[in-house]
């Protein structure tokens, strides 16, 4: 071949000729040399892990060389096991000179990031202080909890009980809490969160991936390997996404519907629509596993003449409402309960003594009627054609498909609405508890490492806002936003002290500006964390926690998978500095705060006796009901798993699947009456109710207006330091923009936007929250939509890069934009729904 | 024995876990060859030490689609950077895996010259040029390269050369049976006469490998006319004597900047 070469670049390649002839010499030599020994020889202990570099705790193996871990592997003893590049990442995050070192006592003003070092022992005394006042004064519900990679498992729960505030409040509601979990909950009458759910990957030919990129959220133990071995073993997927899910759809056979933010549920009405109107359905499994059969009154929506009986739980105690419903059996041709019927109708209408009734399943008919692939089409911007390509690939694979059901949900205003349908469109294919389909998380229950303490009698903030505030459908002990919403309503009462267990509450949660001026009312926040983030810098103690293999932890038994793990944690290196882990802060509290007779009830033999003792406590009497559960098999291997199981657990009032919710019409009725006007969103039929920016931009954006979304990369998770101010991880989103916002091609030629300029962004009704980030155009991304990796930025808090030097200078977290608003019934953060803009610099 | 790699696109889930690996194997390498404490080597940004890393393209107009890859050494059977290394720091192991030994290198950065992949990657500040060994420290120890250990997704694949052609070939034939689209196994076949059979084969949709990403051209890199300057050199130069002292001479005066 001929090739032009310049005078330069030849003069280059002489020079190196010039030396080649050696090449040849060395081509004949045989290599003498052996390889020098791997770095994994000598002396290393491999010790079992489960990684918190996210929230799962994918079971992992840490190797220790010289009293340093060198490197982190998958547990080899799981079936499916693997653990992602955030993990293997984790000895940079353990070595990253930014670590927190020593207790901080605040300077100057909250918000300032003045600190000093203090001792141990004046940090415990000052905290101790203030909970013993509170206790003191009979208010120790002012004491609010907030866990996240919390490093006290198993012993911060029943402190806190034991102290006396039922106050301990989980992130979950920025999350998935409650729209994903009441959206599917109302199929099987309990809240179904994202770990109750597995889509069987490796079986499925088709499925639909809406709220989920199983590849770039990556929760790898089980999910992430499932879903890599249905990969290679060819399903097709569709994604729908405001982006181009790169880690999910690329390659043959998988296809991305791009869609407008916060439209999903019209997709997913529109697929039951053309199931519906194609007779698509699974028909034999809507008449016998579902209460489709359901005589109700088209009017009211009542069940006829059911028949309600209680029945006491002998396990929990707790009553429970159970009904037995009526079917128009085409058999007899009357009116008969159900498990009288011999061949109940699907479908009809029916005069009963005068009375016109019709079946669940023909009300679900007729509310479907109005959401055609066109209706959709308009909303969602996917063409009619595609979701009828969809529904028909659902139909002809059934079961062996799925509508996956997600995760993290709380993006928008009417995420229950979504999820209600997302589980409409699996509910009429079939797919639940089949192979192929969607199977339920079987779990082993494991005993608490303390004696069992009593409960608080004070009233939970968040039951409160459930039971007296028209958010029947939150979870609880999911609902860290409503301690801001006690700040700013006094209801049920102010809350006092904030003790964070590396939550971040403030960059997590939506409205960061408006939950940082409510901190006025807090007299001490506490911050534990192994990296400073935006609520340290509003904290008044900061205690430097240890990263997870500095420490022995409680067995866990919580996974997202398809079969029973409980998976070992035991210490393999020494923390740096001061490091401690949480679980010996507790334990130093409770000694100062709990009176000494409580202390030595509960925490005594624990005191003494250490995790060897607590994991005992945990797996007592176990190993009879599940063979193989030892503590020594756990410290010799990391993990024990059982058998593999679809089955989904439900709750509902009829035992059935309930394609027609009764829980839901028992609420909406009762919200109705209460003239609350959100009531409709709990409403048991289909229905379309648009995101929050949708009423407020009425369906069209300005020129400069967007949806700011967020999704997660596989190598970053959530706004912990431990992945976003990681010096390896750095490398790698400097190599690929991972701290880019994307941005559609017309929109930023209309607003003069070149590729890889620096821009504001800022929400439209706080316009002085602005970050700078950093543009990537491509036609990867829905025009309506500005994307970016989920807390990859500095956001509006750019001073963190003080204490976070390998955190990107530029990046945006769709939190700090957001406001203190509340999805309703549900209370979800609904983050993304606001307007966001973007201007040149 | 001739051992190879098999990296399918098809399976791969972009989540560049073998990346990080890769990173952090080489730095433990760092710390092991007594360049660093095991914390220090950590600090560093060091990007030309891991070896395979991800390339992002895209295609439009929108609705696009990307078409990203993990970029890496092909460990090419006739491997044109070793031939073309003057100073015999990059030697094709007998089993098959062509290495880089850095302590051998005078940073002259003909590799990247020879390279058609573009795959060595030089480091201005040490003078060192880098690339994938495939782990063969770990190889001949009885390990799996780092990033095979990492794929969670059996992306990437190890083992002897028949037995990743063989899974390559059923990969490729279960994929073409259920997506009815046409599949290739790259690098099971000599590629070009300069690089021969590569022993880093690759799966992936035929359009795909085509179009977007591995490169087609690499049998066309100008690697003939490199030959034939070579031998021009080798004319000039004559006595290998020289050369030999010269290399000597340019390699010691490297060893003392450091």
């Amino acid at each position: 071949m001929q090739t032009k070469i310049s005078r330069r670049k030849f003069l280059k390649l002489g020079g190196i000729a010039a030396f080649s002839p050696f090449v040849r010499l060395g081509d004949t030599l045989k290599p003498k040399e052996k390889a020098p020994d791997p770095v994994d020889y000598g002396g290393e202990r491999r010790v079992p892990l489960r990684c918190r570099m996210c929230a799962q705790q994918c079971p992992a193996i840490g190797v220790v060389k010289d009293g340093r871990l060198i490197k982190m592997e998958a547990n080899p003893h799981l079936p499916y096991s693997g653990i992602c590049g955030r993990s293997r990442s984790t000895p940079a995050a353990l070595y990253n000179p930014d670590r927190l070192k020593y207790p901080l006592l605040r300077l100057g003003k909250r918000g300032e990031g003045k600190f000093k070092r203090i001792s141990w022992e004046e940090a415990l005394e000052r905290i101790a202080a203030v909970l013993r006042k509170y206790r003191e004064k009979g208010e120790p519900e002012r004491v609010v909890y907030l866990p996240r990679f919390t490093s006290a498992a198993g012993l911060d729960k029943p402190f806190w009980h034991l102290y006396g505030t039922p106050n301990i409040l989980s992130y979950a509601d920025t999350c998935h809490s409650a729209g994903h979990d009441w959206g599917l909950g109302a199929y099987f009458g309990h809240p179904m969160t994202p770990g109750a759910f597995w889509m069987d990957y490796p079986n499925a030919r088709f499925g639909v991936l809406a709220m989920r990129n199983p590849a770039g959220g990556l929760c790898v133990y089980q999910f992430g390997t499932l879903f890599a071995e249905g990969r290679r073993n060819g399903g097709r997927l569709v994604a729908v996404d405001v982006r181009f899910p790169n880690e999910a759809v690329e390659g043959a056979g998988r296809k991305w519907l791009p869609i407008r933010p916060g439209t999903d549920g019209a997709f997913h009405l529109a697929l039951a629509h053309e199931i519906v109107k194609r007779k698509g359905y699974d028909e034999e499994y809507l008449r016998r596993e579902t209460n489709a059969c359901m005589l109700i009154d088209p009017e009211t929506l009542e069940p006829f003449e059911p028949e309600i009986t209680e029945k006491v739980d002998p396990k929990t105690k707790k009553k429970k409402k159970h009904v037995r419903y009526k079917v128009w059996d085409e058999v007899q041709k009357k009116v008969v309960f159900k498990d009288e019927a011999q061949q109940p109708a699907l479908r009809g209408e029916f005069n009963v003594s005068g009375r016109r009734l019709i079946t669940a399943f023909e009300a679900i008919v007729q509310a479907l009627k109005k959401y055609s692939p066109e209706w959709a089409e308009k909303i969602t911007t996917i063409p009619a054609a595609e979701i009828r390509e969809v529904a028909d690939q659902l139909i002809k694979g059934k079961p062996r498909v799925f509508v996956d059901t997600g995760w993290y949900s709380e993006r928008y205003g009417n995420v229950m609405r979504q999820f209600h349908a997302l589980g409409l469109v699996n509910t009429l294919l079939g797919v639940w508890e089949k192979k192929g389909g969607v199977g339920g998380i079987p779990k082993v229950k494991l005993h608490g490492p303390l004696p069992k303490v009593p409960k608080p009698k004070a009233v939970q903030i968040t039951k409160y806002y459930q039971k007296k505030k028209g958010y029947p459908f939150i979870v609880p002990k999911a609902g860290r936003r409503f301690v801001f919403e006690a700040l700013r309503t006094g209801e049920p009462y102010e809350p006092k002290v904030l003790f964070a267990m590396g939550q971040n509450f403030i960059g997590g949660s939506a409205g960061s500006p408006e939950l940082i001026k409510l901190l006025d009312k807090v007299e001490l926040i506490v911050c534990m964390t192994p990296f400073m983030d935006e609520s340290c810098l509003y904290a008044d103690i900061i205690l430097p926690d240890t990263l997870f293999p500095e420490r022995d932890e409680a067995l866990h038994f919580k996974f997202k998978q398809s079969m029973p793990t409980v998976a070992m944690h035991m210490k393999a290196v020494e923390p740096p500095f001061e490091a401690r882990p949480g679980s010996w802060v507790i334990l130093e509290l409770a000694k100062r705060v709990l009176k000494p007779e409580e202390f030595e009830k509960y925490f005594g033999e624990f005191s003494r006796g250490g995790w060897e003792y607590g994991w005992r406590k945990q797996l007592a009497g176990l190993e009879k009901k599940h063979p193989g559960l030892t503590l020594e098999r756990l410290k010799k291997e990391g993990v024990w798993y059982g058998k593999q199981s679809y089955k989904i657990k439900k709750k509902t009032y009829t035992g059935e699947i309930e394609i027609f919710s009764l829980l839901f019409l028992e609420k909406w009725k009762k919200l109705k009456a209460e003239g609350y006007p959100q009531a409709d969103h709990a409403h048991p039929l289909p229905l379309w109710i648009p995101p929050f920016w949708w009423k407020e931009a009425k369906g069209k954006l300005k020129d400069d207006e967007f949806i700011l979304c967020t999704g997660f990369s596989p190598l970053n998770s959530f706004t912990g330091g431990q992945t976003r101010n990681n010096p390896l991880l750095l490398e790698i989103w400097n190599q690929i923009g991972v701290d880019r916002v994307w941005i559609h091609p017309d929109r930023a030629r209309k607003l003069g936007i070149s590729d890889g300029d620096i821009v504001e962004v800022f929400p439209v009704h706080n316009t002085r929250a602005v970050a700078r980030a950093r543009v990537w155009v491509t036609p990867l991304v829905h025009p309506d939509a500005l994307f970016s990796y989920y807390g990859v930025g500095p956001g509006i808090f750019p001073q963190l890069k003080r204490y976070l030097a390998f955190m990107p200078e530029y990046g945006v977290n769709i939190n700090h934009f957001s406001k203190l608003h509340f999805a309703p019934l549900q209370g979800g953060h609904a983050t993304q729904d606001v307007i966001i803009k973007v201007r040149r610099v | 024995m001739k051992v190879s790699m098999l990296y399918d696109m098809q399976a791969c889930v972009r989540c560049y876990a073998c990346s990080v690996q890769c990173g952090i194997e080489n730095r433990a390498r760092l710390s092991r060859d007594g360049k660093g404490t095991s914390e220090k080597v950590l600090e560093q940004q060091r990007p030309e030490l891991r070896f395979i890393f991800p390339v992002l393209r895209y295609i439009g107009p929108y609705p696009g689609r990307s078409i990203s890859y993990v970029h890496h050494c092909m460990h090419c059977e006739n491997a044109p950077c070793a031939r073309r290394c003057p100073a015999a720091a990059i030697e094709v192991k007998p089993y098959g895996p062509v290495v880089i030994h850095e302590e051998r290198c005078i940073g002259c950065r003909a590799c990247l010259e020879a390279c058609p992949y573009d795959v060595p990657r030089f480091n201005p500040r040490l003078g060192k040029t880098y690339k994938c060994f495939m782990c063969y420290d770990r190889l001949e120890a009885g390990l799996p390269p780092a990033c095979v250990e990492a794929c969670l997704a059996k992306a990437l694949y190890f083992g002897s050369r028949e037995e990743v052609l063989f899974e390559a070939q059923r990969r490729a034939e279960n994929y073409e049976k259920r997506l009815g689209e046409k599949f290739t196994v790259y690098g099971s076949e000599p590629v070009g006469e300069a690089t021969g059979a590569l022993h880093w084969v690759t799966v992936g949709p035929a359009a795909v490998l085509e179009k977007y990403t591995l490169r087609p051209d690499a049998a066309q890199k100008p690697i003939e006319a490199l030959d034939a300057v070579r031998t021009i050199g080798w004319v000039l130069f004559g006595a290998g004597a020289a050369g030999i002292i010269g290399h000597f001479l340019y390699s010691l005066g490297k060893e003392v900047e450091e």
